[in-house]
């Protein structure tokens, strides 16, 4: 027996190792190493060249400050946004500026190896002119959740911190995996996703909101108006009926006005079906979009169970 | 006969600066009295107090025997017209439309177009030929047509008072003289008394009864044409050298100026 | 006694029946489908049904406002070119839209949404406020002079714009489109009880100004030939100010910064009944009613992205419309 083991361990190993010589060949970091110096394209084409990895890193986006700290390489940032306040030791970093004005000098001033930036908010020309003083700047701009979780894998990479990434984002698609509906269930809830409610302003196709929507099983009511954020009419919510209605509460809660929610034709105000979300939940693309898709989950979940007819709560889905 | 319009020693100016100093003047009707007088002497001015715009700070004015702050706004505009220099109008509106905005005085906010009124407009316009032009646009007629119809509005106003300031500044000879017939066609047939502000040193003697010669903010003369029009009293007022004798064909003082550069006055 | 007084006559009953047009298609228009039939129940027989709540509760009130609104700022826009002898005047000149916008970007951006039934007040407040101080500065001795007035409105206008900015600059990102929605003008606030809160302050608006038709008229011609021809003007004038001012204010504070409307409804108005202001104030009323209305319906009903704002609308499709009005004019004389 024991040389039938030796045998097959053996065999194993002849396969498995080429294939590991191949794969670090190939310049995919191994298990358990990081690879310095490297080259590694951003999202706008350009190749970012690093020696070492960074010590003194500059987020130009609450996301990607998010995504450092949960890479625990938030030792190494050096100024973040005045809007990064997630986890709660961000706000504490020193501000550069916001998303859309970034102030220049004082990024320059704080001497960083590397800045994190996004195309989505961030101002081009602010990001040209850091590179053409000579500091790498590094654009992010996932636009749907697989993306997110390949920006954290990727930015592990690029913070010498790669097993933590690919750690991470496995655990986050795990999560995001058993928050998706696991039977087929035919009741597809129609699902509104508003931020703001006065005017009504709905994500549409496009944005996060609407793959939330989407990936948890319901049906984006405001998937029938081009653009990414309708201004709706109070009629036009009538005529749309949702069956359960998101309001992503930007900069605190906000809820619908009474004379909107006297509506009893919609279901989501007959029902009582309006659940308030944080706004940075569901629009930074970052790990807590994770946390949104458990919670939009939940309430359509909710949803199917409270309906006549349904299966008892626990079966036909995993929670 | 007793004067309609009349000003007594009026003074009036600008902190230091005086502009008019004892000016007395009288009106009375059926007369036409010509305002003469160089740039800056204070023709307009005076117009100015005389039709209430202005306060006089010296002296007083008496319309009808009473001052004018004594008068309500209609009850003044009734007995006195002014047909000044206006900014012109960028809305369209048509002559007769504008010449009937001087029945305002008789109207005010909420009365009607009575007969009285239409018939007062359409005389006015007739007086002014200016019956073919009454569905024309303002903004569309000749400056000399324009003239007429502010003549037209203040006639159709029906005051026993009328003041011109300077209205035949841009016409030409013929629109000038037809103004000075209808001027005259008013006092003889209404008995209205009018003045008339004016650059036009020898119309003036041929329509005028009386004239006033304004200078440096007094009367430097006043009376009949030819007490008023001489050389000197020309010299002295305008700086300009001229020769004044009797038009041999009207028998109206006639003033021609002599060549040589005008002095300082 | 006006020039074209057969074609003024006759343009009245056009103007009505258009104003009613535009209503009744804007009572039609809209996402939820109502039958005539249902309408005729909801507005008669009293039913209770989804239909006839759309109708009386949503799209008739958004109607009426869109009317009230309309006609209340074409009159404004009258007012203001008569007292400024300006034709490019329009209600907002003279700081009513910026203290407007101060006062309700002052809710809509810093106060939490328990204040949002604040903010027409606190938008007629502004509008309020800054109308009497453009009105203040430029009061002298003799009076307010059209000169005066739109110089003052220009400073303050200017001075309360960088304000707009700086609110804008420092508010929360997720406030912001709510805010520029309603810089842009928007009927979608009309609730049954706003327009029947609006309603008096239009009636009274546009009464007083009607009352002061031939003032109007007279200051055409100038502050003096306006006193010579035996007009209080600088009563009229403040009568004017005050009363425009009012009804710009009171809708403006209801639905938002509405462009255009005050602009040049009065000029199509002219076209169609000339310059008497007894004539012109009602038909600018019933044109610029109409106007906004069928503006309105197209910001609806145009767009598969939602909702156009309605200022957007009144600006790109009145602009030509007017263009045409006016050169037709032109060239007939």
């Amino acid at each position: 027996m024991g040389r039938v083991r030796t045998a097959v361990a053996r065999t194993v190993l002849a396969g498995v190792l080429p294939v590991l010589l191949l794969a670090s060949a190939i310049g995919r970091p191994a298990f358990g190493a990081d690879r310095f110096p490297l080259a590694l394209k951003d999202d706008r084409g350009v190749t970012v060249r690093l020696a070492d990895p960074p010590r003194r890193v500059v987020s130009l986006a609450p996301s990607l400050t998010e995504i450092v700290f949960l890479l625990g390489r938030d030792g190494s940032l050096v100024g973040v946004t005045r809007f990064c306040n997630v986890p709660p030791a961000a706000s504490g970093l020193p501000k550069i500026g916001g998303v859309s004005d970034p102030d220049v000098e004082r990024i320059v001033a704080l001497s960083p190896d590397l800045v994190l930036c996004t195309t989505d908010g961030n101002p081009r020309d602010k990001v040209r002119a850091l590179e053409e003083v000579g500091i790498p700047c590094f654009a992010v701009s996932p636009q749907d959740l697989e993306a997110v979780f390949a920006a954290i894998e990727r930015l592990g990479v690029l913070l010498g911190a790669a097993d933590r990434g690919r750690a991470e984002a496995g655990a986050l698609r795990r999560r995001a995996r058993l928050a998706r509906p696991s039977a087929r269930d035919p009741e597809t809830p129609a699902a509104l996703f508003v931020v703001s409610t006065a005017p009504i302003i709905a994500a549409g196709e496009g944005t996060f909101m609407d793959e939330l929507v989407r990936l948890a099983g319901g049906r984006n009511a405001a998937a029938r108006f081009s653009g990414r954020y309708p201004r709706l009419s109070v009629e036009e919510l009538v005529a749309a009926r949702p069956d359960v209605i998101f309001v992503a509460g930007m900069a605190g809660v906000e809820r619908f006005p009474p004379e909107v929610t006297r509506w009893k034709e919609v279901p989501a105000f007959r029902d009582g079906a309006v659940i308030t979300l944080d706004g940075d939940l569901v629009t930074r693309p970052g790990p807590r979009l994770v946390t949104a898709l458990e919670r939009v989950s939940a309430a359509l979940a909710d949803w199917r169970a409270s309906r006549p007819g349904a299966p008892p709560a626990g079966a036909g889905g995993e929670r | 006969m007793n004067p309609v319009l009349s000003a007594r020693g009026v003074g009036f100016g600008y902190g230091e600066r005086a502009i008019l100093r004892g000016v007395s003047v009288d009106l009375s009707p059926g007369e036409v009295t010509i305002l003469l007088g160089p740039n800056g002497a204070g023709k307009s001015t005076l117009i100015r107090i005389l039709s209430g715009i202005l306060p006089a700070r010296e002296g007083e004015v008496l319309l009808c025997g009473r001052p004018p702050g004594e008068f309500r706004r209609r009850e003044m505009a009734r007995l006195l017209s002014v047909v000044g220099q206006d900014p012109p109008v960028d809305f369209p509106m048509t002559v007769a439309a504008y010449v009937g905005l001087g029945r305002f005085p008789h109207q005010g906010f909420f009365g009607g177009t009575s007969p009285e009124d239409r018939e007062q407009v359409e005389r006015a316009m007739e007086r002014t030929d200016l019956t073919g032009l009454r569905d024309r646009a303002l903004a569309e007629i000749s400056a000399g047509e324009r003239q007429r119809a502010a003549v037209a509005r203040a006639i159709a106003q029906g005051a026993r008072v009328m003041l011109l300031d300077e209205p035949t500044a841009f016409l030409d000879i013929r629109h000038r003289v037809a103004f000075y017939e209808i001027v005259t066609q008013l006092k003889e047939t209404c008995g209205i008394a009018a003045l008339v502000a004016s650059h036009d040193l020898s119309l003036c003697a041929e329509y005028g009864e009386r004239i006033v010669l304004l200078s440096g903010g007094t009367v430097a003369a006043q009376g009949r044409p030819e007490e008023v029009l001489t050389p000197g009293n020309v010299q002295a007022a305008y700086g300009v050298a001229v020769a004044c004798d009797r038009n041999p064909a009207t028998g109206a003082i006639r003033v021609t100026p002599l060549r040589g550069m005008p002095t300082k006055h | 006694m006006t020039g074209g007084a057969k074609q003024g006559g006759a343009a009245f009953p056009v103007l009505i029946a258009a104003l009613l047009g535009a209503l009744a298609l804007s009572a039609s228009t809209g996402p939820v489908p109502i039958s005539p039939r249902a309408a005729f129940d909801a507005v008669f027989r009293g039913t209770d049904d989804t239909p006839a709540r759309v109708l009386l509760s949503l799209r008739l009130p958004r109607a009426l406002l869109g009317a009230l609104v309309g006609g209340a700022l074409a009159s404004s826009g009258v007012a203001f070119q008569a007292l400024l002898r300006n034709p490019l005047a329009d209600p907002y000149i003279l700081g009513v839209s910026g203290g407007a916008a101060v006062g309700a970007l002052t809710v809509a951006l810093f106060l939490s949404a328990d204040a949002t039934p604040l903010l027409p007040l606190c938008a007629f407040g502004g509008a309020a406020l800054s109308a009497l101080a453009v009105f203040l500065l430029a009061r002298r001795r003799s009076g307010v002079s059209p000169e005066r007035l739109i110089l003052m409105g220009v400073v303050v206008g200017a001075f309360l714009n960088a304000v707009i900015m700086l609110m804008v600059t420092l508010a929360p990102p997720g406030k912001i489109p709510g805010a520029l929605y309603w810089l842009m003008g928007d009927l979608g606030l009309g609730t049954p009880r706003r327009v029947a809160v609006l309603f008096p302050y239009v009636a009274l608006g546009t009464v007083l100004l009607y009352l002061l038709s031939r003032g109007l008229d007279l200051l055409l011609l100038g502050d003096h030939a306006a006193f010579q021809a035996g007009l209080s003007v600088e009563r009229v004038k403040t009568a004017t100010y005050l009363t425009a001012s009012l009804l710009a204010g009171s809708v403006v504070a209801v639905s938002g910064l509405i462009g255009f409307v005050g602009l040049i409804v009065p000029h199509g108005a002219r076209v169609l009944v000339g310059s008497g202001h007894r004539r012109l104030l009602p038909a600018a009323f019933l044109l610029g009613g109409a106007f906004l209305v069928l503006s309105d319906t197209l910001a609806r009903a145009a767009s598969p992205a939602g909702e156009l704002p309605v200022g957007a609308v009144t600006a790109l499709a009145g602009a030509p419309f007017f263009l045409y009005l006016l050169r037709r004019n032109g060239g007939r004389s």
